[in-house]
């Protein structure tokens, strides 16, 4: 009867808690809008089990939980916490990107660096919340809407909010769009929605090639902080504009991309010990996110209005919004919203050039960030 | 972590770094504007000293297209010479 008391006192029935409860329907929640919504399936699928994974309380001793040296999962998490998954997916996202787009219409670039501007006004917000300056920097680049650029900060500049942090950002993005529209909408009238896009000129195959090369030449000379970031990006990008590393490219955008992704959602899942993460910094940490997506999205549209007052051929404001660099999410929320007004106004293609830019701008402010706090 | 403050601000120099990164991220990203802006012009002055080769080894395809051509042709025409001269 002791043998059986004693394994009973062992079974998560004991030692779990009422947060981790709650932190197991919230992974509950992040499953079901994977399945059911869509809203990121590769991403919040993964997170909702790791979070339920995390929240089963084993015995003191017993090394299972990320937070425990020498478990399986801890070996895995290690990837999260030195900063080594965000990079290998950079790498996967350049293989994968057609910066074509960007290239035929440059002028589109500068909505990619606008929208980076709720970085920097939220790591504002979140000192006068009392954050320190590293955790403050950490949670304002939730504003980049770019997860892996979120999860390699943190981990560099403020690691006891990684948690948080990786959650709030992949749960905005998954939520591009619902947060986007009513803010898209309400900075622009009906008549700039329906402006239309001249077709981008053909790009050569030279152009595409060289460009990788010279803009990672120009970001690191600028911010060597983005190397590691902005490097792998490029570095994918040229695997597959150069035609002839297709195996090298194929394998970074599938089964290296798909590997990181699983061990990075899961890991980060199973981070969020209701013990260390249903805390009152989380919640600050959430509505400070929200805030940050908010404003980069606002100020994308409005300096797409901005550049208005000075271009002949005006650009549609919405394509401000894609300049957070959820890819493609952003961009395909501006085609959504732009067809609402005009069925036959195509923007997804045109939206893909901000959408790209801000991808290297959120790694650019990440690497400033990142050079500052390391140079104090 | 303390409560809230503007002080917070002031002593962590948010304002400056705002400022400085925003500067910073739309230098890099003019930056790359600009060349991108340039690079057909650039390509277009290059093409007249280094013209772009054909990508995969095609040009020498072509070429061996163009030579198998050349033949097929010079065998037409020495065939119906041929015809010619042996009054078919």
């Amino acid at each position: 009867m002791d043998i059986l008391n004693n394994f009973l006192s062992t079974t998560g029935f004991a030692t779990m808690t009422a947060e981790n409860v709650i932190m197991i329907a919230i992974g509950c929640i992040f499953i079901s809008l994977a399945i059911i919504k869509n809203y990121e399936p590769l991403l919040l699928l993964p997170i909702g089990f790791g979070c339920i994974v995390g929240n089963i309380i084993s015995l003191e001793g017993m090394p299972v939980s990320v937070y425990d040296e020498g478990s399986v999962l801890n070996y895995i998490y290690a990837g999260v916490e030195y900063g080594v998954f965000p990079p290998l997916i950079f790498l996967g996202i350049g293989a994968m990107t057609d910066f074509s787009t960007m290239l035929s219409n440059p002028k589109l670039i500068l909505l990619g660096a606008a929208a980076q501007m709720g970085i920097f006004l939220t790591l504002i917000g979140a000192l006068y919340l009392g954050f320190t300056p590293q955790q403050a920097a950490s949670i304002g680049i939730i504003g980049g809407a770019d997860g892996p650029t979120a999860i390699f900060l943190s981990s560099q500049l403020a690691p006891e909010l990684l948690g948080a942090i990786a959650i709030a950002a992949y749960s905005y993005m998954a939520l591009v769009p619902i947060i986007q529209p009513p803010i898209m909408k309400l900075l622009t009238t009906k008549k700039e929605r329906l402006i239309r896009m001249k077709a981008p000129r053909q790009v050569s195959h030279r152009e595409k090639i060289i460009f990788p090369i010279v803009a990672f030449l120009i970001c690191a000379v600028i911010v060597p902080g983005s190397i590691v970031l902005i490097g792998m990006l490029f570095f994918g990008n040229l695997l597959k504009e150069s035609g002839v590393t297709e195996r090298l490219a194929e394998t970074a955008r599938h089964s290296l991309i798909d590997i990181v992704t699983i061990l990075l959602g899961f890991t980060v899942g199973a981070s969020t010990r209701a013990q260390d993460f249903l805390q009152e910094e989380s919640l600050l940490i959430f509505g400070l996110g929200a805030l940050a997506f908010s404003i980069s999205t606002a100020c994308g549209v409005l300096f797409a209005k901005f550049m208005n007052i000075f271009l002949k051929e005006k650009i549609n404001p919405l394509l401000g919004a894609a300049g957070v660099s959820a890819v493609p999410d952003s961009a395909r929320v501006v085609q959504h919203v732009g067809q609402k007004e005009d069925p036959h106004n195509f923007l997804l293609m045109h939206a893909m050039a901000p959408n790209v830019a801000g991808v290297i701008g959120s790694a650019v402010a990440a690497g400033v960030l990142w050079s500052h706090f390391i140079a104090k | 972590m303390s409560k809230f403050s503007y002080q917070h601000i002031i002593d962590g120099q948010g304002f400056e770094i705002s400022i400085a990164g925003i500067i910073i991220v739309f230098t890099a990203l003019i930056s790359i504007s600009l060349f991108i802006y340039f690079l057909p012009k650039i390509l277009n002055l290059l093409d007249k000293v280094l013209p772009e080769m054909s990508h995969n080894g095609h040009g020498h395809q072509q070429k061996t297209v163009k030579k198998k051509d050349d033949q097929g042709t010079i065998a037409a025409i020495a065939y119906a010479l041929h015809q010619g001269q042996s009054g078919k």
